[in-house]
């Protein structure tokens, strides 16, 4: 009984923290449906035509295409740069490695903003033609060191004394990383994926700067809210695409799942390695 | 906020730029020797995304098959003022004289010939001030418009209100709205105390608006942020009159609200925007093209489907008897162009203060 109270607090708290964090997102879904071009109640029946619109909307099929390619090779990249960064300025020793650390970490705390204004700016500079390509690289500036700064710390609760016990065994250093080490810190680089793929997806400050005249998804919305009546269009689209990154952060909780009971890991260490509990 | 970070991302690329972005042609751009030919090459468009809707640029691309359009979009002038000034190059811009002073600031707009355009005369706001630069240039081709006044539930108020001082009646106390924009909330306060130039007010004058809207602060119940806002107030029952444009109206009463938007005798405030050619242009011949068409009555009959007043008279000829009304250019007459005052901080402040009470 002493207990209960408290548990039931706790719960009410629980769902009180979700419907302020999902509620939104859900009454946009909702509102997706609604056969009006207002977002408002009373709810006027329901209809699909705004998920046909938004299909039949070139435009927006290529904005959605342009941003899951850009996001993809963004995720890409930085997952194996940030990686290898991680792995040298958490295992080596060398001068200024400290620096090197803060630098990375500086880079997230500056507005994206800035940050396209002077990818825009250098590019211009240098003559280079704003496109795709211009985005997904201003785009590494600051996935990568998201990724540096997950997996390094997946790295730091790692172990070491198993990479040692693997290079005692007789394996190579490639053998050690891809039987020893990958595995382990796959949830850090599952975690650092889909923030990259977020973030990539969903920026728009810096795309709009360094972009060209292929755009991403962000900056099409923000072109066409000018008017209301596109609201429903744009609410369509990005259902489509919230229950699109549910469901991939889904399926990478599942491969986590997976990965962690090979490990032989139980369900409290899966969990740990993601909120980052040390027990 | 939005504003603040928009006006440092054009501090920063001017800055960064050497100051630059002016440094294109300022002269008057050529005209092309036959108007009437299709155009070629590459023509770049930096517009609002929904002035280039594939339904608006489909008919061009089909008259003008050789032409590469390629097309970049943005949320606001600054926004385009920012990145033009940055280094970002495109050949035709949408302006908007609410927001263009950044584009005009930078020298990022080359002048045209509206002898090019046959019809450029009947425009609506052909003759505006807003439309011409100090010399008279013509700066930019208006090709949509929406005019703003006053919204009213007739079923609860009747149909005779037609001044912004009904926004101020001691009768309709606590079910007021106003838009939440600093420009049209003072322009309506200055219309209602009888100043005529509400986007040329002087400070002592922006003082007098501002002093209205504190003074009659128990009237307004609601300050709405955006369209939907303002919808839900009006439907909810909260909010009987507010001031707004047609186009807020107009889905009103597509729900079956009981409400009209209503010309105040004041005059309506309205947002005007056009296509200017960029002063880093580098086709100039098809951007006068591509002008020339968004003026053309087959093109404004599609802007006026998209909820947009025609600007070419001509265009009502071609459209479909349910979008006459909030087509018709004449909702415009007498209205005036919203455009970014000299002393738009001293507005900004008077408004917060406002906002703050």
């Amino acid at each position: 009984m002493r207990r209960a109270a408290p548990g039931a607090a706790s719960a009410v708290l629980v769902v009180v923290v979700l419907v302020i964090l999902f509620g939104p997102v859900l009454m946009l879904a909702l509102f997706s449906f609604n056969d009006s071009s207002i977002i408002s109640l009373p709810w006027e029946g329901f209809t699909t035509h705004w998920y046909e619109d938004a299909w039949n909307n070139e435009q927006a099929r290529d904005a959605i295409a342009n941003s899951l390619v850009v996001a993809s090779f963004v995720t890409a990249i930085s997952i194996v740069l940030g990686t290898a960064a991680a792995w040298g300025l958490t295992r080596l020793r060398f001068f200024g490695r400290g620096a090197i650390a803060g630098l990375h970490g500086s880079v997230l705390v500056v507005p994206w903003l800035i940050i396209g204004v002077a990818g825009l700016i250098f590019f211009s500079e240098f003559s280079v033609s704003l496109s795709l390509r211009t985005v997904a690289l201003m785009h590494l500036v600051v996935t990568f060191p998201l990724v540096v700064a997950i997996v390094s710390a997946g790295l730091v609760r790692f172990q070491r004394s198993l990479e040692e016990a693997a290079i005692d065994l007789g394996a190579s250093q490639l053998q050690m990383l891809r039987y020893v080490v990958l595995p382990q810190i796959a949830p850090s680089l599952a975690a650092a994926g889909i923030f990259a793929f977020a973030w990539s997806f969903n920026n728009f400050e810096i795309s709009f700067f360094t972009g060209g005249f292929d755009q991403t998804f962000p900056v099409w919305v923000f072109s066409i809210l000018r008017q209301s009546e596109n609201l429903p269009l744009v609410n369509a689209a990005s259902t489509v695409i919230a229950v699109a990154q549910i469901a991939a952060v889904f399926g990478a909780w599942q491969l986590i799942k997976m990965l962690s009971r090979k490990r032989g890991d139980g369900k409290d260490e899966l969990t740990d390695l993601v909120t980052g509990t040390v027990r | 906020m939005r504003r603040l970070t928009m006006t440092l991302a054009i501090a920063a690329t001017a800055a960064a730029a050497g100051c630059g972005g002016g440094t294109g042609e300022s002269t008057v751009a050529p005209p092309p020797k036959d108007m009437d030919s299709p155009a070629t090459g590459t023509l770049r468009v930096f517009a609002y995304g929904d002035t280039v809707p594939d339904e608006m640029l489909d008919p061009f691309k089909k008259a003008n098959p050789d032409v590469e359009l390629e097309v970049a979009t943005f949320d606001s002038n600054k926004a385009a003022a920012a990145k033009l000034a940055g280094g970002f190059e495109a050949d035709v811009v949408e302006v908007c004289t609410d927001e263009m002073e950044p584009l005009l600031a930078r020298g990022l707009i080359r002048p045209i010939d509206p002898e090019a355009f046959d019809q450029f005369d009947t425009l609506a706001f052909s003759d505006a001030d807003e439309v011409r630069d100090e010399n008279g240039d013509v700066l930019f081709v208006p090709a949509s418009a929406g005019p703003h006044g006053l919204i009213v539930n007739t079923d609860e108020l009747g149909t005779e209100i037609d001044s912004y001082q009904a926004l101020f009646d001691p009768a309709n106390a606590g079910e007021v709205a106003l838009e939440a924009t600093p420009l049209t909330a003072i322009a309506a306060s200055a219309l209602a105390l009888g100043l005529e130039d509400p986007m040329n007010l002087s400070d002592e004058e922006v003082e007098q608006a501002k002093q209205n809207l504190l003074e009659n602060r128990d009237n307004f119940r609601a300050f709405a942020e955006s369209d939907a806002s303002m919808v839900n107030l009006f439907k909810s029952g909260e909010v009987l009159i507010a001031d707004g444009g047609r186009g807020t109206a107009e889905a009103m009463i597509d729900d079956g609200l009981p409400v009209e938007w209503i010309a105040p005798t004041e005059g309506s405030l309205s947002w005007v925007c056009g296509l200017a050619i960029t002063s880093k242009a580098e086709n100039t011949d098809a951007a006068y093209k591509l002008i020339d068409y968004y003026a053309s009555a087959e093109a404004q009959a599609i802007s006026a489907e998209m909820g947009f007043v025609a600007m070419n008279p001509d265009a009502l000829d071609l459209l479909d008897e349910k979008y006459l009304s909030s087509a018709d250019p004449t909702n415009l007459e007498d209205a005036i162009a919203q455009t970014e005052p000299e002393n738009a901080d001293v507005y900004d402040r008077a408004w917060q203060e406002v906002l703050a009470q």
